[in-house]
This record gives structure tokens, C-alpha cells and sequence, in this order.
């Protein structure tokens, strides 16, 4: 009896490099995908970060033509994605490069859904609804933590309706990524420290998931260990932190982008549709009421979660209903959180509730949660949260 | 099974962890591979198209790409065709070589008359569909080659056919008006050039629209002529055209040209028929006079028997040696009577046979004068035969 999973389970990666002046491959890259001319998709901060000239002279280099695209905002819109996909068009490129965080990733996934299969790209939401691949996609990520790059996740948002609705398909794991810490250094504190919290939830959920296996649980495991190791107060200003943290939601993805996430991520989305917040800071919110209710569920994964926490379940006999409270208390003195705002802190109101539970609902992310919940499980969660 | 029906998001999660029907990485094999089939049931097409296609980079006119159907036409192999200008294989109808960008600056698609070097029949006459475009940065003239050696052989049989037509529609002495179903002109003979001249006193213009002709000679004062045009049917009219004191007499048949259903033609066949008008007006003169003739000579026959017969009679009571000397000469005499009797008999047939052909004449006995002007003038010329 070997405690296996051994359930039937698939895993996708993309290419990728890794290490200091991994993103000067995009150039090269590009050539061996016979781009003519490629759409580089990136945000207003990214553009002024001098890191990027590297990724275009390696373009220039190579002989390769390349338009700009750097109308990305934080959670992009549908809006953003259709404008990207008729320059694209419209100027002749035949791929894409993006650099940037998980918002100019997403962005770039739906611009390349667009190019090769036309109509809107609301036509797309949902899971395995495109038909040809997108053109090459290479990524250069600027943040360690959305594992965009590695994904086959897409979080594009409606602000008419004020939804963040997600884009699921394997087709949609970029067909390179190019992991550089360099760029790390540049970002601002945080957007540095919300990233890496989304890395690490991602690490949890994808760990804990029900359709995780042997592999994704090498990844999910390997990558809470090296996030508690690596992170600290301005870890992306050292390079071996960094590059740690960069290691750390490379791991992070690989499981998650295979084993499927959670009610963390579920709750996640819908907050971050209703209020535009940082989406690795809403996961935050959320995360000890989830693992309070996942905990029975999975309780051998969590206590291995809560021993890489340092958290001694084996010694002092922790009951199992206080490990979240355990595992939150560290995760904020990791992460330099003071506190943890209520909801109502946040802006959300007792009447938003009902939408926010039926949001929660229909995101995907809960078929792979290891605790099925109702509504009204997700409703008092919210309602505890307030 | 059993967890399809009791779990919800069975198949969802299904998808999420890569496991559903059409859950699989990023490849572009299975749409390449699907372009590609549809890129060789293309090329199939075009090898097989009776049309020779050339695909020539400009502005150099290098042979880039051709189908199956330019080596077979053209009798040559691949490679002695493949990266040859194409100027060594097209030829304008002056017969130099064709230049692409002589082509290019008269547009980007020009259609012309070319010929195209063959290694079985020399030249072969093409007509050739040269359209330029831009594929990446390279400019490629795609040339259609149409083998058009029957079409120039059949426009020849037309041009011929059509020229014997013409010949033959020239040289009928009545005029031959072909109009749309508008009544304008279409074609015209010789013939009816001359009558428009004739009747109208006016050059003919290009396009004659049939109702102003008719205006101009006065036949459409005539309802005949409105019924005719009007009717979709067969039909002829006759009509008079009063030019000072001349008169012509016009025998107008209309023909319908009828396509699909439609009637979208007519030919009008105009005849000049005064002469015959006059003659037959004449015939029955010369009928009525040799009525008067008979009438006269039967009478006189009579008149001659009668008194022979009372001669004869008494002579025979008087003197029956005198009658029997006498009557020889009484019987000649009654032979020839009786000659004449069938002569008359006979000129009746001749009669009857006039009376009943040329018996109508739409000219009245004061019009007969004005016909013959007409005819002294337009018809006969110098050679004045007829005296009214």
C-alpha cells in the first residue's frame, strides 16, 4: 500500500529557461518559431523598466520586426483583448511576445485566442472552447507569482459587469517561457509581496486539490517549502531570493496549471471582479475560512502544509481545527502582513453577498476544490468575512 | 459511471485536469496537417484545370511555381521550366516577349491576347489573365494562360458566317430593318438605307427609331401600322407614302424574333411594291378592254353566222345549183367563224385566270398617275416604259 493517487492525470509545461538573462532568448526564440513580426505586449510600467530593452534588441538582433502593444491595465479587460487582437491583425504579426505580470499574460493568452480563431473573446469563456492554437506565445514574466507563463488559465474581466471570468484549455500553456529574476527587481513592493502570496495559495490549492497527483504534489510541496524559505521583507531585491521565489511559482504553476485549484481561488475571482483588488491580496482574505472548511477533507495534506509552516502538529498536538488559524498567523509574519481586513474593510457590503456566492458558484475552480461546498457553505464563509 | 452521477462537476473537473475529449496541449500539427489537405485538394484543382498558371516573383519574372497543366500544354519538363523568366515563354501579339513591368503599369490585374511558346505547336494563342499581389514582402504576378485556339478558329467562322449573312442581307433589293423591342434600330440593310434617304430626304442617322420613320412618311397615320408593331405575332401591311405628287406603295412584314419566351426582336421587311401596284392596276385596264373586246367579238361572230345562215337557206330554195357551188365557201367561211368561237373560249380561261391573280390593286384610278411618277422617278430611271 503505497497511498499513491493513482488516478488518471495529465501534465503540460511549456518550454522554459531559467536563470539571468533567460528573457534575452526572446529573440532568438522567435526566430526558431519563423516569426516575421511579433506583437509585443506589455504594460505603461513595464515600458519604462530598462530590463526590457534587453527582450527587444534580442528581437531587433534576430531580425525580427515588432509591434507595441502596452494598453494592459490590471485585470485586463475584454475590451483590452480585442483591441490587441486588431493590432495584431492589423499590423501583420504572426506571434506574440509578452512581458510582463500575470495581467499582460492573460491579456496577451486572449489577444492570441482572437488572432487565430476570430469572433470576440467572450465567445471563449469557459473550458475547451478553442479550436486552433494561438500563434507562438513566448513569456517573459516580470512577477513570481501568477505562473501565467505556465498556465493554461486565463482571467480576462468584464468591467461593464464587474466579473473576472476565467479561459481554461491546455492549448492555452504559452509555447515558451523565459524566467528571468532581473526583472523582479524593478517591481514595486506590493505588487512584489501580493505576487508571491499568489504563488503561494496557488501552491496550497493546487497541493490539496482532488485532481492532484504524485507530480503536481512534488511541485505544490516543493514550492511552499521554497516560498517560506525564500521570502522576506524586499526578497525581490536579492537575487537569490528572487530567483527563489521565481523558482518557487514556476513549481507553483506546474501543479496548479495541472491539478486544478480551489475555493480560495473560486472567492478570489469573485471579489477581484465586484472590487478590482489584487488578486494574490483577495486570495489572502480568503484563505483561512477556506482552509477551515477543506480541512477534514484533506487533513493529512494540510498538516504537511502546516509542518513546512514549522508548525509542529506532532509534538505540541495541535487540534486540526486550529491549524488555519496557525498557518494564517505565519503566512502574515512571512509576508509582512500587520493585519487581515475584514471584507467590510474592503468595500463589500452584506447586500453583495448573495452575488458574490453565486459568483463563486460558477467559477471552475471549485470542481477541483477537495471539499465539494453548497451555497450556503460559501455564504457563511462570506458572511464570517465581513 | 458512478461518479458521473453522483458528482456535479464530474465532467468539469474532467476538463480542468486535461482529461476531456478535446483537452489537449498546444500543437499546431492536427491544424497544419488539415491546412495542408486542404492546400493539396487545391493544388489538385489547379493541375488538373484545363488552364496553364504560372506564379512569376516581380520584378525579376522568375517562374516560381506552375501547374501540372503548364508542362503537359507547354511539352517541357520541370526544371526547364522552374526559375526561367517568363519572358522566355510569353509573347505579346506583336510577338516580344511580354514585359511584367510594362504589365504592372497599366494595373494590377490586365487582361490580354498573348501567345505562349509550345514545344509541339510553336505558339499557341492564349488569352492571359495577369493579376499582381503581395504575399509577405514579395511581389508575385499569378499568370492564368487560356489555350484559345478554338475560340480564335470559331470568332473566325463567325466573322465569315456573319460576313456572308451581311453579303446576303446587302444584296436583297428590299429593305431589312432589325429593331429591339423598343423599336430602335439594331441593323439595316443597304436597301432600306436608300428607302430612309428616299422617303424621309435625310442622311440616315446611326440608331432609326422606327416610330419616327414611320411619322416621317406618314404610314403611321395608317392604325395599321400601330396594330402591327404592337402585335406580338407575324404580320403584314401595306401602306402609301406621299412625297409631293409621287406616291410609293410599301409592303411592311414584321417578324418577331422571339428568346426564351420573350419577344425581344422584330425584322421588318420593307417592300417597295409600287411597280407591281401600277402593273396589276394596268392588267386590269387591259382585262376590262379585252372583256369589251369579247363581248364585241361574240356579238360580231354572231352577226357574221346569222346573215350566212339566211344566205346559205335561200339560195338552196332558189337556185339549189348555185347553193351547192356556194357552199364550200359558206363552210370555210363557218370554220373560221368557229375558230374564232374557240379562240374566244380559250381567251376566257386567260381571263378568268387575270381576273382572279391580279384582280385587288390598293391604288385608285386618280393614285395610278402619282405611282407612275413615282415609278419614273425611284423605280425605272430613264428607261420610262409606262404611260398612265
Amino acid at each position: 500500500m503505497t497511498g499513491y493517487n493513482r488516478a488518471l492525470r495529465k501534465f503540460v509545461s511549456p518550454e522554459f529557461i531559467t536563470g539571468d538573462g533567460a528573457r534575452e532568448f526572446a529573440g532568438r526564440y522567435s526566430l526558431n518559431f519563423n516569426l516575421k513580426k511579433v506583437l509585443f505586449v506589455t504594460d505603461p510600467n513595464i515600458e519604462k523598466c530598462s530590463w526590457l530593452s534587453h527582450v527587444i534588441d534580442s528581437i531587433t538582433d534576430n531580425g525580427v520586426e515588432y509591434e507595441v502593444f502596452s494598453s494592459v491595465t490590471e485585470n485586463p479587460s475584454v475590451d483590452e483583448v480585442m483591441e490587441g487582437a486588431d493590432v495584431f491583425s492589423t499590423t501583420g504579426c504572426d506571434g506574440i511576445i509578452a512581458a510582463g505580470g500575470g495581467s499582460v499574460l492573460d491579456c496577451a493568452k486572449g489577444i492570441g485566442i482572437v488572432a487565430e480563431n476570430g469572433g470576440h473573446i467572450s465567445g471563449y469563456i469557459g473550458l475547451d472552447l478553442i479550436k486552433n492554437p494561438m500563434p507562438p506565445l513566448i513569456c517573459v514574466p516580470s512577477t513570481a507569482g501568477s505562473s501565467a507563463d505556465v498556465s493554461q488559465y486565463a482571467v480576462i474581466s468584464d468591467r461593464s459587469r464587474r466579473t473576472k471570468r476565467l479561459i481554461v484549455s491546455k492549448s492555452l500553456v504559452p509555447d515558451v517561457s523565459l524566467l528571468d529574476p532581473v526583472p523582479l527587481s524593478t517591481l514595486p513592493r506590493e505588487v512584489a509581496v501580493n505576487s508571491a502570496m499568489d504563488a503561494l495559495i496557488h501552491a496550497i490549492e493546487g497541493y490539496c486539490s482532488n485532481g492532484s497527483s504524485p507530480v503536481t504534489d512534488t511541485f505544490g510541496l516543493n514550492s511552499v517549502e521554497m516560498i517560506i524559505r525564500n521570502m522576506s521583507p524586499g526578497y525581490w531585491k536579492d537575487p537569490e531570493r528572487s530567483f527563489g521565489i521565481m523558482i518557487a511559482s514556476l513549481y507553483a504553476g506546474l501543479c496548479f496549471s495541472n491539478a486544478g485549484l480551489g475555493l480560495i481561488h473560486s472567492m478570489s475571482h469573485a471579489l477581484g471582479g465586484l472590487t478590482g483588488m489584487n488578486h494574490g491580496y483577495s486570495s489572502f482574505l480568503v484563505a483561512r475560512e477556506v482552509l477551515e472548511f477543506n480541512m477534514d477533507a484533506h487533513l493529512v495534506k494540510y498538516r504537511t502544509i502546516a509542518l513546512k509552516f514549522g508548525i509542529d502538529c506532532k509534538e505540541k498536538r495541535y487540534e486540526n481545527s486550529e491549524l488555519p488559524g496557525l498557518i494564517n498567523e505565519k503566512i502574515m509574519d512571512i509576508f509582512g502582513y500587520e493585519e487581515r481586513p475584514g471584507l467590510a474593510d474592503v468595500g463589500i457590503l452584506e447586500d453583495d453577498v448573495p452575488e458574490l456566492v453565486q459568483r463563486t458558484m460558477e467559477d471552475p475552480c471549485i470542481a477541483t476544490n477537495p471539499r465539494l461546498p453548497v451555497a450556503e457553505d460559501i455564504k457563511k464563509m462570506y458572511l464570517d468575512l465581513l | 459511471m458512478k461518479d458521473a452521477e453522483n458528482d456535479p462537476y464530474y465532467e468539469l473537473r474532467k476538463k480542468l485536469l486535461g482529461l476531456g475529449d478535446s483537452s489537449f496541449r498546444k500543437t499546431y500539427y492536427p491544424v497544419l496537417r488539415h491546412k495542408q489537405m486542404e492546400l493539396e485538394r487545391f493544388r489538385i484543382i489547379l493541375d488538373h484545370i484545363n488552364d496553364i498558371v504560372f506564379l512569376i516573383s516581380y520584378p525579376d519574372g522568375i517562374i516560381v511555381d506552375y501547374n501540372l497543366r503548364a508542362i503537359e500544354k507547354l511539352g517541357l519538363k520541370p526544371h526547364e521550366v522552374i526559375s526561367r523568366e517568363i519572358s522566355a515563354f510569353l509573347f505579346d501579339d506583336l510577338g516580344k516577349p511580354v514585359s511584367l513591368k510594362a504589365m504592372k503599369d497599366k494595373g494590377e490585374r490586365i487582361l490580354i491576347r498573348a501567345e505562349i511558346a509550345c514545344r509541339s505547336c510553336g505558339k499557341m494563342p492564349v488569352e492571359a489573365d495577369l493579376s499582381f499581389t503581395k504575399y509577405g514582402d514579395e511581389i508575385y504576378c499569378a499568370i492564368v494562360c487560356r489555350d484559345i485556339t478554338e475560340r480564335i478558329q470559331m470568332e473566325r467562322l463567325i466573322l465569315d458566317s456573319e460576313s456572308q449573312y451581311r453579303t446576303t442581307i446587302e444584296a436583297i433589293t428590299d429593305g431589312i430593318l432589325v429593331i429591339n423591342s423598343s423599336g430602335r434600330s439594331i441593323i439595316y440593310n443597304e436597301a432600306f438605307r436608300d428607302m430612309y434617304i428616299r422617303f424621309t430626304g435625310e442622311e440616315i442617322p446611326e440608331k432609326i427609331d422606327v416610330s419616327d420613320f414611320f411619322k416621317q412618311t406618314g404610314l403611321s397615320e395608317s392604325g395599321d401600322i400601330h396594330a402591327l408593331m404592337d402585335s406580338m405575332d407575324s404580320g403584314e401591311i401595306i401602306g402609301k407614302v406621299l412625297l409631293d405628287d409621287k406616291m410609293a406603295v410599301i409592303e411592311i412584314k414584321k417578324i418577331p424574333i422571339i428568346h426564351e419566351f420573350r419577344h425581344e426582336q422584330s425584322v421588318l421587311i420593307i417592300r417597295d411594291i409600287t411597280l407591281n401596284s401600277v402593273l396589276d392596276e394596268l392588267r386590269k385596264d387591259v382585262l376590262y378592254q379585252l372583256n369589251r373586246n369579247m363581248e364585241q367579238f361574240a356579238i360580231l361572230n354572231d352577226e357574221i353566222r346569222n346573215p350566212l345562215q339566211a344566205l346559205s337557206g335561200t339560195v338552196e330554195l332558189k337556185n339549189p345549183a348555185l347553193a351547192g357551188e356556194i357552199q364550200p365557201f359558206i363552210n370555210e367561211i363557218n370554220m373560221i367563224v368557229r375558230r374564232l368561237d374557240i379562240g374566244w373560249l380559250e381567251s376566257e380561261k386567260v381571263r378568268s385566270m387575270i381576273k382572279r391573280h391580279y384582280g385587288v390593286s390598293v391604288l385608285e384610278k386618280d393614285e395610278i398617275r402619282d405611282a407612275v411618277h413615282y415609278i419614273r422617278e425611284f423605280r425605272l430611271g430613264d428607261e420610262n416604259t409606262i404611260n398612265p
